[in-house]
């Protein structure tokens, strides 16, 4: 079979990269994400496009936990975008494009939260999580809450951002504890106490709620 | 181990960040002690909860506005309804295709003869109650254009025999879907 042959069958049956695909989440590695920010930076746009289509979800997922509002959310996942192009020419390759996108959204959504509450954020004393307030599920919203997952997601969002978004971090996005450190810009000691003090407030409301 | 010790070690067991020795020592534990056991479960229960919350949606406009902000161009190429009705129909051509020559395959290609095919189809569609009229006549039009499209496959593929017809008319039908999924794929992702 002649090269072009087999590059033309490639094609068809989709193991061969066409000209202005987009990329799935699987094939983006971190060396796709280099290529697509070159070619950002070379003033193509349909890259920037297919980098933002790669990530919208996770980042504004992420956000969207942190703020809670779909509307606030959107226009605060919208300006990561914003600031990651604007930045592109500052980014290190050896830093992993979803950790770095992740920090500026975490930088913008912390800077939201601290402009609405500005005592939002705090989670008291670390060393101290009982202190947390405790903001209960109602009976109503426990028998509102369709299904196990609702309930869930309820009373992840009776906990501080913080303590939330690192709860999202670790689980959802699966990073690492470095991963998260670097998203966060706290140590990896501080990581290890948030996510275990996150996940044991959530374990007691959910005693609470009956699970048990 | 004691409970207190064990329970310290949970956390980290849920994060899989425990030593091989440890992990064994924890969940040793964990099989006889029940308090431990419904620890672990509802921190397992929390984790797989929170990995498992639903991805929220963005508005079709989120790429658009990002590129409005940045003053670039946004031109993203969308397959027009008439394309897309157009793949659909072809892949739902080629879909029927796949499955009359599948069935030539189980009961012998030499048995198989699409203008038999065909009129059967369509006896069955005119078999069809009174009582659904409209979609009878939707049918009817349906097999007259897969009626003419076999006849004009038959008169170009004239002169071979049939398993060669067959064989041809199906690499045909199978990349006529596999461009077009792929087409779909893409765009869906756009």
């Amino acid at each position: 079979m002649s090269s072009k042959a087999a590059v033309i069958t490639g094609v068809i049956l989709g193991l061969t990269p066409v000209k202005s695909k987009c990329y799935t989440n699987s094939m983006a590695s971190e060396n796709q994400d280099q290529i697509l920010i070159d070619r950002c930076l070379a003033g193509d746009s349909r890259a920037f496009n297919d980098l933002i289509n790669l990530y919208k979800r996770q980042v504004f997922s992420l956000i969207f936990r942190l703020v809670r509002n779909q509307s606030d959310a959107e226009d605060i996942a919208q300006e990561t975008f914003i600031k990651a192009y604007k930045s592109f020419a500052s980014y290190n390759p050896s830093y992993p494009f979803l950790t770095w996108l992740f920090k500026i959204a975490h930088n913008s959504a912390i800077d939201f939260l601290r402009a609405q509450k500005p005592d939002s954020l705090s989670i008291h004393d670390e060393e101290n999580p009982m202190d947390i307030e405790d903001s209960q599920i109602s009976l109503e919203e426990k028998i509102e809450a369709a299904s196990q997952q609702e309930l869930i997601d309820k009373v992840l969002g009776t906990l501080p951002p913080l303590y939330r978004e690192v709860l999202i971090l670790r689980h959802q996005q699966e990073l690492s504890y470095e991963e998260i450190s670097k998203t966060m810009d706290i140590p990896v000691g501080t990581v290890k106490i948030r996510l275990f003090r996150a996940r044991d407030i959530m374990k007691q409301k959910l005693v609470k709620l009956g699970y048990c | 181990m004691e409970c207190i010790e064990i329970k310290n070690k949970l956390q980290e067991l849920t994060d899989n960040s425990l030593e091989d020795q440890e992990v064994t020592k924890v969940k040793n534990h964990l099989k006889f002690c029940r308090s431990c056991a419904a620890d672990y479960r509802l921190l397992n229960l929390v984790a797989e909860s929170v990995k498992a919350l639903p991805l929220p949606q963005v508005s079709p406009e989120f790429n658009a506005n990002i590129f409005n902000v940045l003053g670039l161009e946004y031109k993203v190429p969308r397959l027009s309804p008439a394309i897309k009705w157009a793949t659909g129909v072809i892949v739902s051509l080629s879909s029927i295709w796949l499955v009359i020559f599948g069935l030539g395959l189980t009961f012998g290609l030499n048995k198989l003869d699409p203008y038999k095919i065909f009129s059967l189809a369509k006896g069955f569609i005119k078999a069809l109650p009174n009582l659904q009229v409209i979609l009878v006549k939707a049918g009817l039009r349906l097999v007259d254009m897969i009626d003419l499209l076999g006849q004009v496959a038959v008169t170009l593929l004239k002169g071979s025999n049939l398993p060669v017809q067959l064989a041809i008319a199906s690499v045909a039908a199978f990349a006529i879907i596999a461009v077009a999924s792929k087409r779909i794929y893409i765009n869906s992702k756009i």
